[in-house]
């Protein structure tokens, strides 16, 4: 859907992050492979979301995306310029372009600073502008996010959990980035709450001219604020294509069961027609073949020796290998009769 | 038939350094043998408080003495003799929203389990309720610590811990708030067929629609500390009369229609909003609607309505 | 900080420590003001050694005749300045190693940290006799020696604050913004741990006063004639039990002192803590 011209604002290739699994007199007894070689490209003015459960490698992917952690494997591009690789230290300019949003704004703004220390700081990280003309920045950015000029001499823990949201976003824009990557954004929030920050964030999108990576588990949400979404498993991508057919014509055996989970008012129970059984093995000890081969109603021998690659058409990709005898149009789900 | 849990004009009040927050404002509510009742609200709605109320773990110190009545198979549950203490554990069980703070990190699961069945279950019940709650191998994980389950087993662990003494009443305070998809998908199904496999009423409180919709048979709705609306599943689903139900409603996201929030904000519980608290925030509200709250009247069978100016039946 | 003032006033355990302290401080910087015989600093007057407390002497005399009340004055100021520095050396190494070993999490942390232990594990008073015999026994001595056996006390509070600080979430969304280390450490971290340091410091205060009198005590210090408390009592120790006076006089300031920094140090922590507390 979303054919970026002239390049995409995000290029990920094959990027993986492992972390070491320490046991007895903290030595090193394996490795837990907790981002294992995930590739995909975000265009401009796209909203991609990023769905998956616990263990799939999503807030690791974040944080990586976000120059938090290093990456072990792969390269990350931001336009033409390569921003990540093993051993690349990330261009100071990057960070500015690339701005990433904690589930909770707020709690990236330094207590004992005011928001207005708490906003001139990136402009004097990654700019050398004399004060008056960061003060004007300020001011600016405060006022298109409704933050009232008052408020920007106080601190957190002074203000609400609304405008202390947005306080953050704030800093957040402030240097105009390009891409904002959002973990979680409406996580534990209340319906009516997550309904305007969804607002919000698409009010935000449409005035800055962003282009969104949208990382959550509330898969209506993702639904309606993305135009395409990748589904995450154990480190990989198992399926990225549109949103809608993401969640009408699933081909992924556990995109199915995800998109079954989510209750549906006005449908029938879930009871236990819902089933998928057990829970995903540990990253540490991920099974040969293909990572979901141990739930997946649809396993067969073969799955145990090939890892099935991102495969498709029409922007649909999915990874399995049963991927030419799935039926796609009609939304069959297995495992609802 | 007298309804299993009765609960009529409950009102707490907790002393904070700045003051009394009246936390629940006349909430009345009745559950009947092995129905699954949903209580549903946002945050600071009371469904918590409404939970511990009927355990009787509200904290002594903080709370105002509370007003009304929740009598549970007869027994009053605000005192607290010795008859509402014998049914705690027995005939009213628990399942907390957070099952890791529930068990002691140094001790195993199994004995922790047996020393909260003293005498009331032997080795062989216990299995056997691990097993119908699917917990994979349950003499496997009688030796565990309880760091070594996943959130989902332990949330089965407490599903099978709140069976066993065979209550009359299970309250699962947002059992499934902090778990995955799936796994929630899993705990609902298996919680509402065991319920009803036993005839236990269960209680369920959430703040997630889709989950209420999916486990229970009644569905209440909470403001505030304000019960807004009681109905069954469907009628509520198909068509609230209330206008913070129906506005809560539409601030879902549904493909095709944007979700719209609820303007404004959830009241002070120090400085309530007079009469009915939605009235800041309601579209219908009129001056009548500040001065007392509306009290709880039966617009159809099943279904009462807390509002002077409820939408009109499929309006 | 008006707040933090006010909440202050109100703790009476703080304010009580505080006045201690401020008389303190007070009796030491107008000690020539305030002492009936400044003189008695260096001067003798044998004919009046070990005369019991009286209209002319407060505290009586010593065994060199000089008023024990204008001794423990002057007194209170070598007590003092060796106390002050030797702290404010432990904290300028200390506060620093702590939080450059905090903030990285690499091989040189963990040897900056293994350095700190062997220093920890000299015991004050044995390190600075040492440093006594082969240095000499000067008040610079001695401040060295404190210094050099404080400071891993600090690099390792500092160090275990950093380190939880890391991972706080707005110091995590610093370093992606592209923050250098030291803005991180200097103008996040330490702003953010500085309450632990301060409580930690006036409680160390009265500590380091004891060492250092206990040091006083034992001949380590500023040099005779000029009065010290620890060494004050060393003297006093002959002619007890009937000049009791005489140890009485610089024992009860250092009790009182040290009392002084214990208060102000618990005051500090419960206001502090319960900042902390509502911030989070």
């Amino acid at each position: 859907m979303a054919e970026p011209a002239g390049g995409p604002v995000l290029a990920v290739d094959r990027l993986a992050r492992h972390f070491p699994v320490r046991g007895f007199l903290n030595r090193r007894v394996g490795i837990a492979r907790v981002l294992d070689g995930v590739s995909f490209s975000v265009g401009k003015g796209e909203t991609l979301g990023l769905i998956g459960e616990s263990g799939c490698g999503k807030s690791t992917l974040g944080k990586v995306l976000a120059g938090i952690l290093d990456p072990d494997r792969g390269t990350i591009r931001l336009g033409t310029e390569q921003i990540a690789a093993p051993g690349q230290a990330r261009p100071a300019t990057a960070r500015a372009r690339l701005q990433y949003v904690y589930q909770d704004p707020g709690a990236a703004l330094d207590p004992r600073w005011t928001l207005r220390r708490s906003l001139d700081e990136p402009l004097v990280i990654h700019t050398d502008w004399p004060r008056e003309r960061r003060t004007e920045k300020i001011e600016a950015i405060a006022a298109a996010l409704g933050l009232p000029r008052a408020h920007l001499d106080l601190h957190p823990h002074e203000i609400s959990g609304g405008q202390l949201r947005r306080a953050g976003l704030a800093r957040t824009l402030i240097l105009g980035p390009e891409l904002v990557v959002l973990d979680e954004p409406t996580a534990g929030l209340d319906a009516s709450v997550k309904a305007a920050v969804m607002a919000l964030l698409r009010d935000l999108k449409r005035r800055f001219d962003l282009t969104y990576l949208f990382m959550s588990h509330d898969l209506p949400g993702v639904r309606s604020a993305c135009d395409r979404i990748a589904v995450m498993y154990l480190g990989r991508i198992v399926e990225i294509g549109p949103a809608e057919r993401i969640f009408t014509a699933p081909g992924h055996p556990y995109t199915q069961s995800l998109i079954a989970a989510v209750p549906r008012i006005g449908g029938p129970r879930l009871a236990e027609t819902f089933t998928l059984r057990g829970e995903p093995p540990d990253p540490s000890a991920i099974p040969a073949g293909c990572r979901f081969r141990s739930r997946c109603p649809l396993a067969m021998p073969a799955c145990a020796d090939v890892e099935p690659e991102l495969e498709g058409d029409a922007g649909h990709e999915v990874a399995c290998l049963h991927r030419h005898s799935l039926p796609h149009a009609a939304g069959h789900r297995p495992d609802r009769p | 038939m007298p309804a299993l849990l009765d609960i009529a004009g409950l009102s707490v009040g907790f002393r904070t350094e700045n003051g009394l927050a009246q936390v629940l404002d006349k909430v009345g509510l009745t559950i009947e043998p092995g129905e699954v009742v949903g209580l549903v609200g946002e945050s600071g709605c009371g469904k918590s408080t409404l939970a511990r109320a009927i355990l009787g773990t509200l904290p002594k110190d903080r709370v105002q003495a509370p007003g009304g009545r929740i009598t549970l198979d007869g027994v009053d549950m605000l005192a607290d003799h010795g008859a509402a203490r014998a049914l705690r554990g027995t005939a009213v069980t628990f399942v907390p929203q957070n099952p890791f703070a529930s068990f002691n990190p140094l001790f195993r699961v199994g004995t922790q389990i047996a020393d909260l069945m003293r005498g009331r279950a032997d080795h062989d019940a216990v299995v056997a309720m691990l097993d119908a709650v699917h917990l994979p191998q349950p003499r496997a994980i009688l030796p565990k610590y309880p760091h070594q389950l996943s959130g989902g087993q332990r949330q089965r662990l407490m599903i099978a811990l709140a069976l066993l003494p065979r209550p009359r009443l299970i309250v699962a305070d947002e059992p499934t708030t902090a778990l995955d998809v799936t796994i929630q998908a899993q705990i609902l199904g298996l919680l509402r067929r065991l319920a009803l496999e036993r005839g236990v009423a269960v209680l369920f409180t959430t703040h997630d629609l889709g989950a209420a919709w999916d486990i229970c048979d009644r569905v209440m709705v909470m403001y505030a500390g304000q019960v807004a609306e009681v109905a069954q599943r469907e009628t509520f689903f198909g068509g609230p009369r209330h206008p913070y139900a129906r506005m809560l409603l539409a601030s879902l996201p549904e493909p095709g229609r944007e979700a719209a929030a609820i303007p404004g904000d959830l009241p002070d519980p120090l400085a309530p909003p007079p009469g009915c608290r939605f009235n800041p925030r309601c579209p219908r509200s009129t001056a009548i609607c500040t001065h007392g709250a509306p009290p709880l009247a039966e617009v159809g069978t099943g279904h009462a309505v807390a509002c002077h100016h409820p939408w009109p039946a499929n309006g | 900080m008006k707040a933090l003032a006010k909440r202050f006033a109100r703790d009476r355990i703080a304010v009580t420590g505080l006045a201690i302290l401020g008389l303190l401080a007070l009796a030491a910087i107008l000690a020539p003001v305030l002492a009936p015989y400044p003189e008695d600093v260096a001067t003798f007057h044998i004919e009046r050694r070990l005369l019991p407390p009286s209209a002319e002497a407060l505290m009586g005399t010593d065994r060199m005749g000089g008023d024990i009340f204008s001794r423990l004055l002057f007194g209170a100021r070598a007590t003092l300045t060796l106390t002050t520095v030797a702290v404010g050396a432990a904290l300028l190494i200390g506060v620093p190693i702590g939080l450059i070993a905090g903030y990285y999490r690499n091989w040189a942390s963990d040897a900056l940290m293994r350095v700190s232990d062997v220093f920890l594990a000299v015991p004050q008073i044995v390190m600075a006799i040492a440093i006594g015999q082969t240095l000499g026994s000067s008040a610079e001595n001695v401040i060295l020696a404190l210094s050099l056996t404080y400071w891993p006390f600090w690099a390792r509070l500092v160090f275990a604050e950093t380190r939880s600080m890391r991972n706080e979430i707005f110091v995590e969304s610093a370093v992606a913004l592209g923050a250098s280390a030291w803005r991180v450490m200097v103008l996040h971290i330490l702003p953010n741990i500085a309450s632990a340091i301060i409580v930690r410091t006036a409680i160390g205060m009265g500590a380091t006063m004891l060492t250092a009198a206990t040091l006083g005590f034992l001949g380590l210090g500023v040099p005779p004639p000029a009065p010290e408390w620890g060494r004050m009592i060393a003297e006093s120790r002959q002619y007890l039990p009937d000049a009791w006076w005489y140890s009485l006089a610089p024992g009860a300031a250092i009790f009182l002192t040290v009392l002084g920094f214990n208060l102000l140090g618990d005051g500090l922590r419960d206001i502090l803590n319960a900042r902390i507390r509502r911030r989070r």
